[in-house]
């Protein structure tokens, strides 16, 4: 995945991530399943985004839309075919879907561009009613405009995670055989939090796609997937909601900050995610929810 | 309604001719005995301890790249006795260090630290022996094409294809024959049942994990000439180590060799057909599979239920 | 009119007739017990009434509407609600959140996305009133995990209360509970037929007997004996499928 130049580029690559996991969050800890294939929805957020600037019309919020739209679509389909599944099963069935979609990306030139990707679509200016446009190219007002994105996005998940709709969703991770004998149709939950979560990775690739100016297949790749479930665990998103955005500071740093120093940096990534699992698999700010409890 | 001329010329449909189809057959073959030699270590691991090892597919890539440095020094019969051994000893060093650790914890944590495992050390084989890769010639004596009377065949698949049937014999031989192989293969369909027994059970998984870390390191051994040595081989590995599992059930070891024969023939076949499919074809396999059978063809645990 | 009705309601697993061609009639309003030895298909056949197995033959019907084909939670919306032997409940949530979240089914809350479940006053003032029916309101703030294994089960079947069931079946309620303690919960069961029916499957046989307005006696999957405790106690096929066995019906 391309570094980053300058700290602005690199607060709005860890916003980015941050909406990520987020959505892929919602998916795991709320409802308590493990999807080991979100970069697909990631990446045809991004194809989307890409696209639409190529060879539809250049425009933010129709790209935006659209790169949306392609990732709910898809993982609408998909989670209809998966919703039964929970655990280990439902995990391997995201980890071969999601590798189709990376081998589609792959060999679909004439669409996708195959291996060497989208590239040459900047981004277009921000329409505001009644002030002049906003140019995105300047780091800074993308940052800007990625912050609030991302607020809008956070307090959307807050406020479904507390809504009667996300207690059940509580429920049927807590115990999905009671849930349904109260009455739930437990597997359309599981199809509802699959697209949603879906949705929202496709936003954020949509935006990655912005940030980088290009889309390439290695966007979907079951490694790219694997890191978004380590950066969710690794901040604490299984016991906090804003785990993910810890997670995800952590990864962009490391992955530029070391990377600058050292081409291989994903030694030390793999080595922090490791000691993380084993000695505190609640994530980093889980170490804070033990101190809380034991006072 | 008009009347087609006699002798208009029909579009022919570009069929393979019968050497062809052969020879992909052949191929798919071989290709699948191999897939099962690198699924056969993953899929023991799976049943008898009961992880997903995620860094199954680096074992195999340590497997190559142990193989290409010692072959440059000692030769190809050396690398391959000698490069299983030491991953399988990597193996160990990894399970009591590390894996041990997640045993009676969710599935997923012990996914979670193999993928941490995988990396690392792929970022490890970058640093040690360099991004690029490298290829590794196949010993002399199997170098070029054998005349098989009617077409000609790579010599090294062919070498291929047997060390990967003494290979899988050698392991069946095990688990059939030898006492401790029973308690292995008692353990790959039901592992509760092993400790019952009163087996030593961290002594099993232990020996387990060695023995399947030196299965993915000698796959890794003779794939090497043919895929070539390259950091990011361990992913060609691992991804088909899973839906062969998917496809012939946990811990099954005929389930395994059906299952990669299976995925070898169906990849040979779409390359044939439909070349643009080929690498989706085993995934769109695994889904299937799991949709329906989630057991596999010969599994019997229940491992992945929950 | 009967609450519930199975016609021949059979299931096969693997060659075997877990439930063989049981033919049922549930009694509005009254408590019915199912005993039999272990492996009789008491579980079976609730698995079966509640949709959670599909019949190999046979139908069900819920008063007048077969249900034979229904998924479980469009059967528990009907009416019909369960406890089970293994505790199912939402360890991670307070003992409110376990019996509210049940409420919201009932109240069809579930789709609401964006209002906070606070908000909801309905579903609040059901869910305290539910809590004081089965006496785990001091308790409220506690996760469901950290109770005492009584009140767990008391949790349980206020879970299966929750949605104002007019059946409700209760798989072996008072396993693992307290001798002290039981007496309690048959006569909390027996209270409950005032307002519903109750299906019972249950090994204690003195609650089964004290309790129970009928007792219906399965071996291998059939029915073997239907009747009031009385008869049941003397009849002769019971006593032999019972005899060597732990049960005794004195």
């Amino acid at each position: 995945m391309p570094l980053i130049k300058g700290y602005t580029a690199l607060a709005s690559e860890i916003l980015i991530y941050a909406m990520f996991a987020l959505g892929f969050n919602l998916l795991l800890s709320y409802t308590g399943l493990p999807s080991f294939g979100h970069a697909a929805f990631f990446g045809i957020g991004a194809y989307g985004l890409a696209l639409t600037q190529l060879k539809w019309v250049k425009d933010l919020w129709l790209g935006l839309f659209v790169g949306m739209l392609a990732a709910g679509f898809f993982a609408a389909l998909v989670g209809a075919i998966i919703a039964r599944k929970r655990g280990v099963y439902f995990a391997l069935l995201t980890l071969a879907f999601g590798q189709m979609f990376f081998f589609i990306a792959f060999r679909w030139d004439e669409v996708t561009g195959g291996e060497t990707g989208l590239t040459g679509f900047d981004r277009p200016p921000l329409a505001i009613p009644g002030l002049p446009p906003l140019n995105l190219t300047a780091p800074m007002n993308f940052y800007l405009f990625t912050l609030i994105v991302l607020m809008v996005v956070m307090i959307l998940i807050w406020r479904l995670i507390h809504s009667p709709f996300g207690s059940v969703l509580q429920a049927v991770k807590q115990n999905e055989l009671r849930a349904k004998y109260l009455g739930y149709n437990t597997i359309f939950y599981k199809w509802a939090s699959f697209t949603l979560s879906g949705m929202i990775s496709g936003l954020a690739g949509a935006m990655f796609a912005l940030q980088h100016g290009s889309v390439f297949p290695q966007y979907l790749y079951w490694t790219e997937s694997g890191n978004v479930v380590m950066i969710t665990i690794m901040g604490g998103g299984v016991v906090n909601f804003f785990g993910p955005v810890l997670g995800a500071g952590i990864f962009v740093i490391l992955q530029n900050a070391i990377g600058a120093l050292t081409e291989h940096w994903l030694f030390l990534l793999g080595l922090t995610f490791i000691l993380i699992v084993m000695v505190i698999p609640e994530g980093i700010l889980g170490l804070f929810k033990k101190t809380k409890t034991a006072q | 309604m008009r009347l087609l001329p006699a002798c208009r010329p029909y579009r022919r449909i570009d069929m393979p001719d019968a050497f062809e189809f052969l020879s992909q057959g052949i191929n798919g073959v071989v290709m699948g005995l191999l897939l099962s030699t690198i699924a056969v270590g993953f899929t023991l691991m799976l049943g008898v301890i009961g992880i997903i090892n995620f860094a199954h597919g680096i074992l195999f890539a340590l497997g190559a790249y142990f193989a290409f440095t010692i072959k440059s020094l000692f030769g190809f019969w050396a690398a391959l006795i000698l490069s299983p051994i030491i991953v399988g000893i990597i193996g160990i060093i990894i399970e009591r260090l590390a894996i041990k650790r997640m045993y009676g914890k969710d599935v997923l944590f012990c996914l979670l630290l193999t993928f941490g495992i995988a990396m690392s050390v792929e970022e490890l084989i970058r640093m040690v022996w360099g991004k690029l890769g490298h290829s590794i010639a196949a010993p002399s004596f199997v170098s070029g094409s054998i005349d098989l009377g009617f077409m000609l065949y790579s010599k090294y698949r062919l070498l291929l294809a047997g060390l990967s049937a003494l290979i899988l014999f050698l392991v069946w031989l095990f688990l059939e024959k030898t006492s401790y192989g029973a308690v292995v293969k008692a353990g790959a369909q039901d592992s509760e049942m092993v400790g019952v027994l009163g087996n030593n059970i961290n002594r099993l998984r232990t020996f387990v994990f060695g023995f399947g870390s030196a299965l993915a390191g000698i796959a890794g051994v003779i794939a090497a000439p043919l895929w070539s040595v390259r950091p990011g081989m361990g992913n060609d590995a691992i991804m088909p180590a899973f839906v062969i599992v998917v496809l012939g059930g946990v811990g099954s070891f005929w389930g395994t060799v059906i299952g990669g024969l299976a995925v070898g023939l169906s990849i040979s076949l779409a390359v044939m057909f439909l070349p643009r499919v080929s690498d989706l074809v085993m995934y769109i396999l695994a889904a299937v599979v799991l949709l329906f059978w989630p057991r596999g063809i010969m599994g019997e645990k229940s491992l992945l239920e929950e | 009119m009967p609450i519930l009705t199975t016609q021949d309601l059979t299931i096969v697993f693997g060659g075997l007739k877990a439930v063989d061609e049981v033919s049922l009639k549930i009694e509005k309003g009254k408590l019915t017990s199912v005993i039999g030895p272990n492996g009789a298909g008491k579980t079976t056949l609730f698995n079966l009434l509640t949709g959670f197995y599909k019949p190999s033959s046979g139908k069900i019907f819920f008063n007048v509407n077969e249900i034979t084909s229904l998924p479980v939670h469009k059967i528990v919306k009907l009416g019909i609600s369960r406890s089970f032997q293994i505790l199912k409940i939402f360890n991670d949530m307070t003992v409110f959140e376990n019996i509210r979240v049940a409420v919201q089914a009932q109240m069809n809350h579930g789709m609401e996305f964006f209002v906070s479940r606070d908000r909801l006053t309905d579903v609040w003032r059901r869910t305290e009133e539910i809590l004081e029916e089965i006496r785990l309101t001091p308790k409220v703030h506690l996760k469901a995990k950290n109770l005492s294994y009584g009140d767990k089960r008391i949790l349980e079947i206020g879970l299966s209360l929750a949605g104002n069931p007019h059946l409700l079946l209760l798989d072996e309620p008072t396993s693992g509970v307290g001798a002290h303690e039981k007496e309690g919960v048959a006569r909390f069961i027996h209270d409950l037929t005032k307002k519903l029916t109750v299906l019972l499957v249950e090994h204690n046989m003195d609650i089964v007997m004290g309790i129970s307005d009928r007792i219906v006696v399965m071996h291998q999957g059939r029915i073997i004996a239907d009747g009031s405790p009385e008869e049941i106690k003397n009849n002769d096929t019971v006593k032999e499928v019972y005899l060597g066995g732990k049960y005794c019906l004195a």
